[in-house]
Order: C-alpha cells, then structure tokens, then sequence
C-alpha cells in the first residue's frame, strides 16, 4: 500500500507559483533526496509539461542538477490528461478514471507516490486519496497567485515541522 | 529601542478569519493560551486600530473564564495602549490614548520612548472570549490545522526576507515548482 503525498514549495500567504522561489542548496539536496525516494510520481499536465524540462541534458547544469535529473528520470511517472496525445520516457498517460487508477497504484505499489499541481491534488483531496501534505513555507508574501489548496479545504492535523536550509520551514499534516 | 511586532493566528491559507468575518475555526487551548500570555507579558505598548479595540476593549470588564484567560485579561489592563482612530473621542478603558493618525516619524518616537516591544495588532482578532490579542513578533506566524476562506493576513504584495533581492536563476524553476514529494 502506498502513501500518496502532495508537498510544495509556497509563499507565507500560501501560494504556489514558481517564480518566486529559488531553492537554496539544502532545499535543493533535499528534494534530490525526496525525488529519489519516490515510488512513483502523478502530475498534472500542466506541470508534467514544466518538469520535462528535466528529460533532456542541458550546458548549464552543474551536479546537482544532474544528480536531480536522473533522480526524476528514473521515477515512473503518471500524467492525468485528456488533452496530451503522448507522454516523454517512463511515464504513462492517464485519459480518464482517474480515481481508479490512483487506487490501483496506491493498493499495488508500496513506498510514496507523490502529487504534483494544485488542481489535481484538489481532485484527489475531493477523493479522500492523499495521505499526507507538505507545505514548504518560503519567507515571501505573495497577495495573489495559485494557491497550495485548491478548491477543498481539507481538516487536518499537524504530524512534524522542520526546518530546510536556512529560511525554509516544512509543515507536515495528514487529513484530520 | 522598542521592536514594532505583527503576529496573529492564521490559516494554512494566510487567513486570519473566515468569510463570514468569524474568528472560530482555530481552537485555542490551554497551551495556545499560554503562549498568547506568554507574548502579552513582552509587549510594552499596543497600538490598535479603531475595530480591533472595540474588539478588544471588553477585556477591560471581564475577569475571564479560566485562569489563562483571567491572567490575560489582567494584562490588557496594564498594558499602554494607543488607538489610531478619526472617530473615536473618548477612551473606554484606562491606559488608553486616542490619536487621530500615526505616521512613520510618530511611530519612531513610540519605538525610540518604549522599553519593550510595541505591538500592532491592526486587524479584527478574534472574540476576546476566545482569543486575546497577539503581540507579534516579526516573521512569526501562527499556522493552524486550517483552511478558510477570509480576510488575509497581509493583503498587499510584498516580499521579504532573503529571497527579496534574488532573481531566480533560470534553471532552477522547473525544479523549484516542482518540488512535489
């Protein structure tokens, strides 16, 4: 059985877009090690299609990043869409019955999978199907943007707080 | 040098009350309330806004329910208090002054004259029977087990903290949207 998780970086007034945070090098070690202990990954498109940006080799990239890359390439990965034709290397695309195919994993597969995108894990929050949020709080105050919690508003209880590098507080909660 | 402190109870989601303008949703025990004590008993001079102390002006008169709430209502009273209000004549409670408007210079003097921490509880907190002010220290925040619709905690774009300065390096986005775990 495995444990579906949907952790992200965010601002203080909980926002999510991207731009906005540079992770320092521990936040950065950190989700190396997080994507390399994953089982397994679902995404929206939308942010499959971001993270392809880590498919394909780039100049720039020192260690770490390559380190990230293989870590991310190796995970399988599932993409809910209706809209993809195709899907890049390792990943499988998901059309419809979304909420079948998350219980088969979580039923088949052990160890963690991980949600990506608010708009899917508001889906799966709906669904009763994530065991565990992770808020990544960054000492920036956004006043608009997407947010974390999409939709439904889940209950919940707090499991853990640490700290990541030098200004990044991890929340952890699981559905009350 | 007193340090001017903003800290209030707050939803996952950077609310401090729901849609319906109620302060409810977080639960406050003993604990909770301890700490709020704990932060009053650090704060020299609070300065309101004109909701926030009728909010708050009850603690005046009430003894409190429990002891936390009754040490708490003992603080308020000795607590110095100004409130920025146009409308406002008269002060209700003792300790109390009423100014028509603050600006930066003003506030400096108060920083530069009080011996401990000014507080600036400027939003509407929660019914005094539930929750007493909270004296705020700067970057603190009170995360609750919540979400909720509401009046956010900070409504104007800012931005703080290292990040402020730093452009983010382009190849990094991907990875930092992406951080799912």
């Amino acid at each position: 059985m495995a444990k579906l998780t949907f952790g992200m970086n965010q601002s203080l007034d909980g926002y999510v877009d991207h731009q906005e945070f540079a992770p320092g090098p521990a936040l950065f070690r950190h989700w190396i090690e997080q994507v390399r202990d994953l089982t397994g990954s679902v995404y929206g498109r939308r942010m499959y299609e971001i993270m392809r940006y880590w498919d394909e080799d780039r100049p720039e990239w020192d260690a770490e990043h390559r380190e990230f890359a293989a870590a991310w390439r190796r995970q399988p990965k599932w993409v809910v869409s209706r809209s993809s034709k195709s899907v890049g290397p390792n990943a499988t695309l998901v059309e419809d019955d979304v909420e079948a195919v998350i219980r088969d994993l979580k039923a088949r597969l052990a160890g963690e999978i991980s949600v990506s995108g608010p708009d899917l894990a508001g889906s799966l929050t709906e669904l009763g199907l994530i065991d565990e949020y992770r808020l990544y709080l960054h000492p920036v105050v956004l006043g608009r943007g997407k947010p974390f919690f999409a939709g439904p508003r889940p209950p919940l209880r707090l499991v853990s707080t640490d700290r990541v590098g030098e200004d990044v507080i991890r929340l952890t909660y699981v559905p009350a | 040098m007193a340090k001017l402190v903003f800290e209030m109870m707050v939803s996952l989601d950077g609310y401090i009350n729901d849609a319906a303008g109620d302060f409810d949703w977080g639960h406050i025990d003993a604990q909770v309330h301890g700490h709020a004590n704990r932060e009053g008993r650090r704060c020299g001079l609070a300065v309101y806004g004109r909701r926030m102390y009728e909010t708050m002006a009850i603690w005046e008169t009430y003894q409190g329910g429990t002891p936390f709430e009754a040490e708490y209502a003992e603080l308020w009273r000795q607590t110095d208090k100004i409130v920025v209000s146009k409308t406002l004549t008269e002060a209700k409670t003792r300790r109390t002054k009423i100014l028509p408007s603050l600006d930066a210079e003003a506030m400096g003097d108060l920083k530069a004259q009080a011996g401990r921490d000014t507080s600036y509880p400027a939003r509407r907190l929660l019914p005094p029977i539930w929750m007493p002010a909270w004296w705020m220290r700067s970057a603190s925040i009170t995360c609750r087990s919540r979400s909720v619709t509401g009046r956010r905690c900070s409504r104007r774009a800012t931005r703080s903290g290292s990040n402020a300065s730093k452009p983010r390096p382009s190849p990094t986005a991907p990875f930092s949207t992406a951080t799912a775990s």
